[in-house]
């Protein structure tokens, strides 16, 4: 049996020695984690490992003993969203929205790892993310205008 | 779901895991080649995480990295002391995702031993020394690693190289390359790594003095033997991207 951190909650799986983490997040509901194809090349299914953004479909769950994993179902609370959340809907940054999870997650990862990150930084944690609608454009300035409110603060 | 794995063995030593592998039971670090390949003759997985270090040092006399190191720990830990590394873009060619960077480690990039895998060319180029157990612990030069006995650290040495350059040629930015060069100056002599859309990395040398179009013309003419025509483009085309790439790297130098 394996014991991690969940959004918060000190979660327990005994599951078959294969299952990835993908697996384990849809068969319990976190529906945020998309499926791409299953060789994390869309991104859809970007989880936080750590605070590292990392591809649900690619890691086994007997690696994550005592890991601290985030989806984004922890960025809101019902009406109550994340100022990232927040600053996609401001730009229109979200056309079918299957890609966004994996975005505001990379972000968000970013945002805590450098204190103040460029657009080229963004432009890099975005390139693991395959959106099929929005051209990056708007995504790319929802992320910068997020950064530049944050480090204002 | 990997659907043919029943079992993770979690071994005490590195010796002990080379010792248990077989063609059903395979070493398994960062995973992310392995679980996106799902094998389904692999039925269990020799974890050798807790077994290897995760680290990458970089000093004067050399650049150290752990088997166990994430292509985005080297990036993080060498782009604030040396962000001219031509290493570093070989990683965001080679990975874009940040993602996969974050999992990814060089043993397994090396253990995979992609040709078209800027990284590997680079190593190729330095012809970077891996540490790797067998019976017992040795080290050998990647060029001339046969791919047996677990890595447990690659090292190589800037201090005795006067030039490296990379060289790169794609359809896109984004998309793998059909040829890489990779080529370093060092005291009288050229070398030159080639790898990109091909079965093998080649490597050729000269004294610089010895260098010339037509000498790369035919190292070209000789490395696309290893190289596949297909809808990117014939053989011819890609002899030309290697000429072209050849001389160029070399004109920086
Ligand atoms: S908004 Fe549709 S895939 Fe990105």
């Amino acid at each position: 049996m394996i014991q991690f951190q969940l959004n918060g909650t000190l979660t327990e799986a005994q599951v078959r020695s294969g299952t990835t983490l993908f697996d384990f997040l849809r068969e319990k509901g976190f529906f945020s984690v998309k499926y791409g194809s299953d060789k994390g090349e869309t991104g859809a299914d970007t989880v936080l490992v750590d605070g590292k953004i990392m591809n649900a479909s690619l890691i086994l769950i007997h690696t994550l003993e005592g890991k601290y994993i985030e989806t984004v179902e922890s960025f809101s609370h019902g009406q109550d969203i994340h100022p990232l959340q927040d600053a996609f809907i401001e730009e229109g940054a979200i056309q079918c929205g299957y890609c966004t999870p994996g975005m505001v997650l990379a972000i968000e990862s970013l945002a805590r790892e450098k204190e103040n990150p460029t657009e080229s930084d963004v432009k890099d944690v975005l390139a693991g993310v395959y959106c099929r609608c929005t051209g990056y454009v708007k995504p790319v300035i929802a992320a910068t205008n997020y950064l530049t409110t944050k480090n204002a603060k | 779901m990997w659907y043919s794995i029943n079992k993770i063995i979690k071994p005490d030593s590195l010796k002990e895991a080379y010792s248990l592998q077989n063609k059903t039971r395979v070493l398994f670090s960062g995973g992310s080649y392995l679980v996106a390949e799902k094998n389904p003759s692999i039925q269990s997985l020799i974890d050798i995480n807790d077994l290897v270090g995760h680290g990458v040092t970089a000093s004067m006399e050399g650049i150290h990295i752990d088997a166990g190191a994430t292509l985005q720990t080297f990036l993080d830990t060498v782009e604030s002391i040396n962000s001219e590394c031509r290493l570093l873009k070989g990683i965001k060619y080679s990975c874009p995702s940040k993602q996969i960077r974050n999992q990814r480690t060089f043993g397994g990039e090396i253990g995979k031993g992609r040709p078209n895998s800027e990284i590997m060319v680079f190593l190729h180029a330095v012809n970077a020394e891996l540490t790797v157990i067998m019976e017992t612990e040795k080290t050998v030069s990647i060029r001339d690693w046969n791919g047996d006995g677990i890595i447990t650290k690659i090292s190589y040495f800037p201090n005795q190289i006067d030039g490296i350059e990379l060289e790169r040629f794609s359809v896109l930015d984004s998309a793998p390359a059909l040829v890489i060069v990779g080529a370093i100056k060092s005291g009288d002599h050229f070398e030159f790594s080639i790898g990109g859309s091909s079965g093998t990395i080649q490597t050729f040398s000269c004294r610089i003095e010895e260098w010339s179009e037509n000498k790369n013309l035919a190292w070209a003419k000789e490395a696309v033997n290893a190289f596949v025509a297909n809808h990117f483009g014939s053989l011819e085309y890609k002899e030309k991207l290697i000429a072209t790439a050849l001389q160029r790297v070399g004109e920086t130098l």
